[in-house]
C-alpha cells in the first residue's frame, strides 16, 4: 500500500504543484481528494509513529492537519517549501503539541496504552507470520534507538528514511538550515547504525 | 552497512515496532468534507481576511509587497505595534492578570460572544456548592455553547479563582492565581466535549435571567462532601461529588487527572467519575494540597482500601440531594466516608432542613431498625427538638459519648434530675472535649440543647455564622462581647451591663448581602438566662448599607425567642435592633442570634 502511494507521489511530482494547491484553495472537492491520496497515508504514518499506541488519535491528527492545510493553502508560497515539506511542518506541530500535552503528565493516558493481547490480535490481522515476539523484539530496538538518539535526531532519521524528505525538506520542516540537517543526519545514522548492528551481533 | 542498508532496515524496525493499522473506513470522505469546509471558511485574522477578499492581492506575493505604497505599509506597522503593545499590556502590565494563563482562559469565551450569557453579582450567591467557603467578593461568567469561562474576586476586585472550558476540544482548566507572586496554579482537565457541553447547559439554565436560581440548584440535587485528609502522613483533600446524570452521561466512566501546569508539571490529583454500582453518577477524587507530592497510582484503585484518613471532614447537602452514606461507590470512597461520618452529620445538622435528615434517617431504620448510626443521630436530632420521650426510645446507652449525653439531657429535661446527673458524672471528664463540656454545663442547671422554639422552618435552613460577620452594639458588660452572639456557641452570650433602657441598639453587619427568611434573637442559650429578652424592640434592615427601613418583630418571652420573619425573604446586607421600653433591674442579652435562609 506504502509502495504505491510513494509511487503516485513520484508521478504526481511532475504535474504543477499550483494546480492542486489552486484547487485546494477553491475548496474543489476533487483537488481536496487528490490531496489526501498522495498525502493523507503518509502523514498518518508519520503521525503514528511518532505518537505511537493511539491509532484514533493519529488519524484525528491526521484529519486535522489536512483541514489545517487547506484552510492555511493561502499561505503556502512554493519559492519556500515542497508542499510535503509544508504539509509535514504542519503535521509536526499537531504533533508537538500532543507531546507536550502528554510530556505534563505522569503516565501515559489510559487510551494509548495497548495491552499484549491486543497487539497480538493487531498482529494476526495484519499478517499470520508476523509474531508477536519479533515485534516485541522490534520495540526494544526502537526503545534503545530513542535513548541513544535525541528527538531531533530520531525524527531527521524519520522523516528521511521512512518519508523519503530530503535534508532541505526537513530543514524546513524542523525550521533548520540544510547544512545542519545534513549533520544532523550523520551523527543520527551513525548512532542508529552502531546500535543496530550491536542487534545483530 | 552503507546509508542505503541503514535506511532500508531502520525502516524495517520501525515499521515492524509500531505497524500503522490503515486508517479507517471512510477517513477519506470524512477528510475530504473537512479540507472543503476549511478552505471555505474565512481566514483567520484582519488583514488576511481583507485580503482574501480580493484573490488577486494573493496571487503570489508576500502580504506586504514591495509594490506596496509605503503610506500603506506605514499604516501595516502601526496596526502590527498597537496589537503587539496591546498583548504585552494585557498581559504584562494590567493588574491582576497572570502570565499567559489569562489568554488562554479567555479563549473560551471569546469564542461565543456572540450568544454568550454573562452574568456577573454577589459571591455569596455564586458558591452555592461551598457555603462555607464563601468569603465577601464578587462573581462574572460567561456561558457560550463553545464554553464557559467563570470567574471569581475577592472583595479587593482580585481574581481569586478562574474556571474555563472549550466545548470543541474537551479541555477545562481551573486557574489560582498567587497574589503575592503574580503567578498560579493552573489545573487542566480533559472532559468529553459532551460534558462539557452539558455543563454549560445546566449554568445557562441556572443563570437564564441573569440570577442564580437556587431552586433549580436544589431540584438537580446536586450534593458533594468536601473534606482534609491524611494520606502517607501528608495532606490531602478528598472530594466526592455526585453529579447530575447530565453531567456523567450514560455508562461512562472515566478518570480525571489533575496537573499544575505552571510551577512542575506534576500530578496533584486524580477523579474517578463514573455511574456507581446503583447506576448514580459518582465522581470522586483525590487532590493533593502540597502539589509536589507524588502518589502511587494504586491508591485510586477501586480494590486498593484507601489508607488516607479524614479529619476535620466538612459536608455540604443541598437540600433535595440525597445524603445517602453512597453505598454503592467503590471502596475507597466508602472507606474515606467512614471516617468523616461525624463531621459529616454536624454539617448535615447545620445546612440540609432538618425535618429532611429526620425523613432520611427514618428512611434508613425502615430498613434495618438497629441501625446505630441512625438511631444515634435520630435521638439526637429528637432531643434538640423536645422529643425527649421518643428521643430515649432510640439512643443508646452506655456509649460513654453523645449517645448518653443525650440521654441525660432527656432525663433532665423530663425531670429526672438524679438520673441526669449521674450521667453527667461519668463522661465530664471523657476524652472528647464538646461531651465533657456538655457534660459539666449539666451539672451547673437542667440544660438541654436549645430554647425549643429555634429550629428551621420547612423551607429554610440554619446558616452558620460566618468569620467576617460584625457585631457591635452600644454598651457591653464586662465579661461579654457583642461578637459572642454570633459565634454559633450558644453558651457564650452578649449582655448590655445594664437595665434595658430606650436607645440602646445590637447590630449586625453580615459583610455581604445575604438571602434571609427569619432571624430569631436566643436570650434563652445553654444556661438558661431566663429574664434577658427585650421587653420591647424594634428591628431595622439594610440591604445596602445606607438605608434602612423597619421591619416586624414578634415579641420575645421567657422561654420564647423573639424573631424577625421576612415575608418574602429579602436580600440583607445588616440588621439592627433597638430597645424602646424601659425595664428595670434585668439586663438585655442575646445568647445567640440565629439566621435561616431560605432553601428555594
Amino acid at each position: 500500500m506504502m509502495g504505491d502511494a510513494e509511487a503516485a507521489v513520484e508521478s504526481m511530482s511532475d504535474l504543477p504543484q499550483g494546480r492542486l494547491v489552486a484547487g485546494v484553495k477553491a475548496a474543489d472537492p476533487a483537488a481536496c481528494g487528490q490531496l489526501y491520496d498522495l498525502f493523507g497515508h503518509r502523514l498518518h504514518r508519520y503521525i503514528a509513529v511518532r505518537l505511537p499506541g493511539d491509532d484514533q488519535l493519529a488519524e484525528e491528527l491526521m484529519l486535522l492537519t489536512l483541514a489545517e492545510a487547506a484552510h492555511r493553502i493561502r499561505s503556502f508560497n512554493p519559492r519556500k517549501a515542497t508542499l510535503s515539506a509544508w504539509l509535514y511542518g504542519v503535521a509536526r506541530r499537531h504533533v508537538q503539541r500532543e507531546l507536550r500535552v502528554r510530556s505534563r503528565r505522569k503516565s501515559v493516558p489510559a487510551s494509548a496504552q495497548v495491552s499484549l493481547d491486543d497487539m497480538r490480535e493487531q498482529a494476526i490481522q495484519e499478517d499470520i507470520g508476523d509474531s508477536v515476539a519479533a515485534r516485541l523484539q522490534a520495540q526494544q530496538t526502537v526503545t534503545e534507538l530513542r535513548r541513544c538518539l535525541s528527538d531531533t535526531e530520531m525524527e531527521v532519521l524519520i522523516l528521511h528514511c521512512m518519508h523519503q524528505l530530503s535534508a532541505i525538506e526537513i530543514g524546513k520542516v524542523l525550521g533548520r538550515s540544510e547544512r545542519a540537517i545534513d549533520s544532523l543526519l550523520r551523527r543520527a545514522r551513525q548512532k542508529a547504525r552502531e546500535r543496530l548492528a550491536q542487534d545483530e551481533r | 552497512m552503507n546509508d542505503k542498508e541503514f535506511e532500508a532496515r531502520f525502516g524495517h524496525v520501525m515499521k515492524k515496532a509500531e505497524p500503522v493499522p490503515p486508517v479507517s473506513e471512510g477517513t477519506r470522505e470524512r477528510a475530504v468534507t473537512k479540507m472543503v469546509s476549511a478552505a471555505k471558511a474565512p481566514a483567520r485574522g484582519f488583514l488576511r481576511r481583507r485580503l482574501s477578499s480580493s484573490p488577486e492581492v494573493l496571487s503570489s506575493r508576500p502580504i506586504v509587497s514591495k509594490e506596496t505604497k509605503p503610506m500603506r505599509r506605514l499604516a501595516y506597522a502601526v496596526v502590527f505595534l498597537v496589537v503587539i503593545g496591546a498583548l504585552v499590556g494585557g498581559v504584562l502590565i494590567v493588574p491582576g492578570r497572570h502570565s499567559g494563563t489569562n489568554l488562554l482562559v479567555q479563549a473560551a469565551y471569546a469564542m461565543g460572544a456572540s450568544d454568550s450569557l454573562h452574568v456577573r453579582g454577589d459571591r455569596n450567591l455564586a458558591d452555592e456548592y461551598s457555603p462555607w467557603n464563601s468569603e465577601p467578593g464578587s462573581y462574572e461568567f460567561w456561558f457560550s455553547p463553545e464554553g464557559f469561562r467563570q470567574d471569581w474576586y475577592d472583595k479587593d476586585g482580585a481574581l481569586v479563582r478562574s474556571l474555563g472550558g472549550i466545548v470543541a476540544t474537551g479541555q477545562a482548566w481551573q486557574y489560582f492565581p498567587d497574589q503575592s507572586s503574580g503567578k498560579g496554579s493552573l489545573f487542566t482537565y480533559r472532559l468529553s466535549p459532551d460534558q462539557l457541553t452539558a455543563y454549560v447547559q445546566v449554568n445557562r439554565e441556572r443563570f437564564a435571567n441573569g440570577q442564580l436560581r437556587v431552586a433549580e440548584i436544589a431540584e438537580r440535587g446536586h450534593a458533594w462532601t468536601e473534606a482534609a485528609g491524611e494520606w502517607q502522613g501528608k495532606p490531602v483533600s478528598v472530594v466526592v461529588e455526585e453529579l447530575t446524570p447530565a453531567l456523567v452521561t450514560g455508562e461512562q466512566r472515566g478518570t480525571i487527572e489533575y496537573y499544575l501546569g505552571q510551577q512542575t508539571g506534576a500530578l496533584v490529583g486524580m477523579a474517578q467519575y463514573g455511574p456507581s454500582a446503583e447506576g448514580r453518577p459518582l465522581r470522586a477524587s483525590v487532590d493533593l494540597i502540597e502539589y509536589n507530592l507524588e502518589i502511587p497510582q494504586d491508591v485510586f484503585q477501586s480494590d486498593a482500601p484507601a489508607s488516607a484518613t479524614v479529619r476535620d471532614g466538612r459536608y455540604a447537602v443541598r437540600p433535595s440531594g440525597d445524603i445517602a452514606f453512597y453505598p454503592g461507590a467503590d471502596t475507597m470512597t466508602q472507606s474515606l466516608l467512614g471516617s468523616a461520618l461525624e463531621s459529616r452529620h454536624q454539617a448535615i445538622m447545620g445546612t440540609a432542613p432538618w425535618e429532611e435528615v429526620e425523613r432520611r434517617y427514618l428512611s434508613v431504620l425502615k430498613e434495618d431498625p438497629e441501625n446505630d448510626e441512625a438511631r444515634l443521630y435520630l435521638g439526637r436530632l429528637y432531643t434538640r427538638w423536645g422529643l425527649f420521650e421518643e428521643a430515649l426510645d432510640l439512643l443508646p446507652s452506655g456509649d460513654g459519648y453523645w449517645g448518653d449525653l443525650n440521654r441525660a439531657f432527656c432525663l433532665d429535661a423530663l425531670g429526672h434530675r438524679q438520673e441526669a446527673v449521674a450521667i453527667y458524672e461519668k463522661l465530664k471528664n471523657v476524652g472528647h472535649d464538646s461531651v465533657a463540656e456538655w457534660a459539666r454545663l449539666g451539672l451547673e442547671r437542667p440544660t438541654w440543647p436549645l430554647d425549643l422554639d429555634i429550629k428551621p422552618e420547612p423551607g429554610e435552613f440554619l446558616l452558620k455564622p460566618r468569620p467576617e460577620w460584625r457585631a457591635s452594639a452600644s454598651s457591653s458588660s464586662a465579661e461579654t462581647t457583642p461578637q459572642a452572639a454570633i459565634d454559633g456557641d450558644p453558651g457564650a452570650r452578649w449582655a448590655t451591663g445594664s437595665e434595658q433602657a430606650p436607645g440602646q441598639w445590637f447590630s449586625i453587619d453580615f459583610g455581604s448581602r445575604v438571602r434571609v427568611s427569619r432571624i430569631a434573637l436566643d436570650h434563652w442559650g445553654v444556661k438558661c438566662y431566663d429574664n434577658g429578652w427585650a421587653r420591647g424592640a424594634r428591628a431595622l434592615v439594610t440591604e445596602d448599607g445606607v438605608t434602612w427601613k423597619e421591619v416586624p418583630i414578634s415579641q420575645g418571652g421567657p422561654q420564647q425567642a423573639a424573631i424577625v420573619s421576612l415575608s418574602p425573604p429579602q436580600l440583607v446586607r445588616g440588621i439592627r435592633f433597638e430597645l424602646t421600653k424601659q425595664h428595670s433591674p434585668e439586663w438585655w442579652v442575646i445568647c445567640e442570634l440565629y439566621v435561616f435562609c431560605p432553601t428555594g
